[in-house]
């Protein structure tokens, strides 16, 4: 029987605030793994904490509800110890580019097969409406009363620069678009990164729906290359040179890279959970002698 | 008149190797002490060493023995200085029948040795250029020498370095051979030896580091992954994982910091594989939040704790038992966590081992207590407990099909709080493992009926594991006069001590705990009411375990003993201070602490003029 869309479902009430971009993101997300013909059971969605944080209870698949900014080491973890997996970490901007982002800085560099997706709006949704690492200059929030001061943090810049082998950014109120982008991500061999603008309907009144739609396109209808580095690197800055009036979305960027786990030989043909443990020392014990 | 009923050591013997920091004491250690291991002895490596790569003081003790060792003293029979500040620190330890040999390049003239000490001035320098070698082979001259020094036959050693540097070829072999045979000549022909030291047996020991054992064990205990993040005094037990890491055929990984690594290993158990971490105090801080994520999500996971001296930055490379009640309250909210500490080699490789059975069993956090003194010290031993059952506890392995959109109880209401574990992959096994309070799927609840029962599945744990925890341990005579408590590394100055009482005929037994928490008061009472006077021994300012065992056993020891200066207890300390006890009958203050007699520093050579 063919994997449907409705096999991803949980029986209880997603309760994110009606209108909430996590509605789209989370749709792309069952619709690119029965597109995929994933296997429930093959799947472990990482998360962390704040609105995104629910997506693991929300997905019919292996969960695991981490710490806040801490989804990507325990999904790495996952990848490292059964290579059979796919395995997905959803966090959201303040999780993700703020508490966390050493993490995403250094798995990058590292390039496992994951996926990681991000709930970016822009603000603190689940502590009531603070600045986050991607609130844009000037965006009154409570804890910025007279506007931000700081340099937006810009994820896909980072991750082309940092070593991220598939870097895209997908809309949430482009749902059929960001499904293409997450099933490219989840097919790519590599680290991929889909930083989703996701509209916080009632902490963000800066970045709404209409905001977006208003300066989305789409890098493909562009003829944008996501081959070409250099291409790629201006795009991702064409927001902040543009002064947001054009915001391009898809795929930024994509390369070919050994993956972490393929250059370790202990797992290369193996996953780690099969393997019977090392019991016999015999011929460690001998070099103590 | 009565022979005593005790076995006395019939040789004992004590090297020490001082040089610049940088100049690798710890090898020519090593090698060393295999010299003796080879020969059938009991061998104590003991380096002490400033947090400086180059410059500052490196020192390495080596006890031998042929009736067994426990701990480090404040003597030595063979002094190798390899410079001249080794020659300055170490002169007074220096036995009056000892011998000093040392580079012919320091100019030791200031210095006042005690009477009767040999010195054999070792050109090494000479020795290296005569006999085609090159220079790093430096150390093959000096431990050649130090085997003279003692008539032990220098064959051994030429073992040694086959096996050490076989790999190399047989070029580098024969250059330090013959770099060691012309140390050895040189100083046979310049000074009669102390002792005539042989072989003892036929039978190998082996020489291991605490933290390599703690490793083994692991290993032994079914361990497949291993993340950190380097801190001294743990870093040792990353280092020898990832040289093993591909014969072992496991993943080990050095993470972005120990927030990552403890994360790593949870993740990877949640995942089914056997995981663990390991660091020292500061680098178990950040690891703490994630501590109470493996608690909340009863997701197993087992770190090694290698205390260093604290709090902060402390004396990194120096040894304390201060992070006890730092592990035992780490995180927020209450959840049950196994605490053990192992007190001797041994112990490091069957701890470690049942730590990890514990952490599956339970599906709880489990953490192996060690400190730099065991962590970074060399025990001969005859070998290991090899008879270690993995024990994975609950897994759910095969499971019936789960209806549509629904998950599997993995946090189910079970007699025992422990429930079924699926590994990502088991089909119907499907559930979030949560750091949020949940119902039996997983799934986040805060209904008060639910909240309440989860908390008492998880707490209902500990009744099971406190069957499975061992008393703490009786040495000496059970019907002793005198008791010493004691926990973790300080079993080894305790027993040392107790060696001393024996031929000293004073009655002293000992009671070491190696599982420290949780605590069954009636277990741990029924061993320590038996006691007349009592005098714990902790390697901290406050006496934490004192401090433990009054909050969960209601029992307080009658002395307590404790040293904070970095070092680890001496036994004569322990011995003169219980003798001054006994002789004022068992009055005075309560608290007893120690500072060493010597008093110097090797962080900061220059303030003695060096």
């Amino acid at each position: 029987m063919a994997v449907t869309m409705n096999d991803f479902n949980v029986k209880e009430k997603m309760q994110w605030c009606p209108g909430c971009g996590n509605f789209g993101l989370i749709t792309a997300v069952k619709g690119a793994l029965a597109d995929l013909g994933k296997k429930n059971e093959e799947v472990v969605v990482v998360s962390g904490i704040g609105c995104s944080g629910k997506s693991s209870h929300y997905l019919n698949t292996y969960g695991f509800e981490s710490l806040h900014g801490r989804t990507l080491p325990v999904a790495s973890a996952v990848k490292l110890a059964n290579t059979r997996l796919t395995v997905i970490a959803e966090g959201g901007d303040g999780d993700g580019y703020g508490i966390g982002v050493q993490h995403f800085v250094h798995i990058m560099r590292r390039n496992y097969d994951l996926t990681y997706l991000v709930h970016n709006n822009e603000i603190y949704g689940l502590t009531t409406g603070q600045a986050s690492p991607t609130s844009l200059l000037g965006m009154k929030t409570k804890t910025t009363p007279w506007g931000v001061i700081e340099t937006p943090f810009n994820p896909i810049l980072y991750a082309i620069n940092g070593g991220a082998t598939y870097v895209a950014r997908g809309f949430a109120g482009e749902p059929a678009h960001l499904k293409e982008l997450i099933k490219g991500a989840i097919e790519h061999k590599g680290f991929s990164l889909v930083d989703i603008f996701q509209p916080c309907v009632t902490f963000n009144k800066l970045n709404t729906y209409d905001w977006f739609r208003e300066r989305v396109y789409k890098l493909e209808d562009k003829g944008h290359d996501p081959k070409d580095k250099k291409a790629a690197v201006e795009k991702a800055e064409e927001d902040m040179k543009t002064d947001y009036k054009k915001v391009p979305i898809g795929l930024f960027y994509k390369e070919k890279r050994a993956t972490y786990e393929e250059q370790l030989p202990q797992i290369k043909d193996s996953p780690l959970v099969d393997h019977e443990p090392k019991v016999d020392l015999k011929k460690a014990y001998e070099e103590f002698m | 008149m009565k022979r005593p009923d005790c076995k006395v050591d019939t040789m004992k013997l004590t090297f020490r190797i001082g040089a610049q920091a940088g100049a690798g004491v710890m090898v020519t250690g090593r090698m060393l002490g295999r010299c003796f291991t080879r020969g059938g002895y009991s061998v104590l490596g003991y380096p002490e060493y400033p947090s400086l790569v180059r410059g500052g003081h490196n020192a390495f003790q080596i006890r031998i023995s042929d009736n067994g060792i426990s701990s480090p003293i404040t003597k030595c029979d063979v002094l190798l200085a390899l410079n001249k500040d080794a020659v300055f620190y170490h002169k007074d330890a220096l036995d009056e029948n000892g011998v000093m040999v040392y580079d012919d390049k320091i100019d030791i003239s200031e210095f006042k040795l005690k009477k009767g000490i040999q010195k054999v001035a070792l050109p090494i320098e000479k020795i290296i250029k005569d006999a085609g070698a090159n220079p790093r082979m430096a150390n093959a001259v000096e431990i050649g020498a130090a085997l003279a020094a003692i008539d032990y036959p220098l064959e051994i050693f030429e073992d040694v370095l086959r096996d050490e540097f076989g790999r190399k070829g047989e070029e580098i072999v024969k250059m330090n051979i013959a770099a060691a045979d012309a140390g050895y000549k040189f100083v046979k022909s310049n000074m009669k030896p102390i002792k005539s030291v042989k072989p003892v047996s036929e039978k190998r020991k082996m020489l291991v580091g605490g933290n390599e054992a703690l490793a083994l064990g692991a290993v032994k205990g079914g361990l497949k992954f291993y993340s950190a993040y380097p801190m001294t005094p743990a870093s040792n037990i990353l280092h020898y994982l990832f040289a093993k890491e591909r014969e072992f055929n496991i993943v080990v990984k050095q993470t972005e910091d120990e927030i990552a690594a403890m994360l790593y290993a949870i993740g990877a158990n949640y995942a089914g594989v056997r995981a663990a971490t390991g660091t020292s105090g500061g680098g178990f801080a950040p690891m703490t939040e994630a501590l109470g994520l493996a608690g909340l999500s009863e997701t197993p996971v087992t770190v090694f704790l290698v205390q260093r001296v604290g709090p902060s930055t402390g004396m990194p490379t120096w040894t304390e038992q201060a992070d006890l009640t730092f592990a035992l309250y780490a995180s927020q909210g209450d959840f049950l966590r196994c605490i053990v500490a192992p007190g001797d080699i041994e112990e490091c490789f069957t701890l470690s081992a049942e730590a990890l059975n514990v952490a599956d069993k339970y599906q709880i956090p489990s953490i192996v207590i060690s400190d730099k003194f065991l962590s970074e010290s060399y025990f001969s031993t005859s070998g290991f407990d090899e008879n270690i059952k993995i024990d994975r506890g609950k897994i759910a392995r095969k499971l019936p099909k789960l209806p549509p959109n629904t998950r599997f109880e993995r946090y189910k209401l079970t007699g025992d709080g422990v429930s079924p574990r699926p590994f990502p992959g088991t089909p119907g096994g499907l559930h979030v493992s949560t750091s949020y309070e949940h119902d039996e799927t997983g799934f986040s609840s805060e209904e008060f009926s639910m909240r309440k029962a989860q908390v008492d599945k998880r707490a209902k744990k500990e009744s099971y594991l406190l069957k499975d925890i061992p008393p703490p341990k009786i040495y000496g005579d059970k019907n002793a006069e005198i008791t010493l408590v004691a926990w973790g590394s300080m079993k080894l100055p305790a027993l040392e001590a107790l060696h001393r009482f024996k031929q000293e005929k004073i009655p002293v037994n000992l009671v070491h705990f190696t599982y420290l928490y949780p605590i069954d008061s009636k277990k741990v009472r029924s061993v320590l009411d038996k006691a007349k006077h009592t005098v714990m021994i902790e390697n901290n300012s406050t006496g934490q375990y004192a401090g433990v065992l009054k909050q969960y056993a209601d029992w307080e020891p009658d002395f307590l003993m404790l040293k904070y200066t970095g070092r680890p207890f001496y036994a004569q300390e322990i011995f003169d201070e219980v003798v001054k006890l006994r002789k004022n009958g068992f009055k005075g203050k309560k608290e007893i602490r120690i500072l060493d007699k010597e008093n110097l520093e090797y962080y900061n050579p220059q303030k003695y003029g060096l």
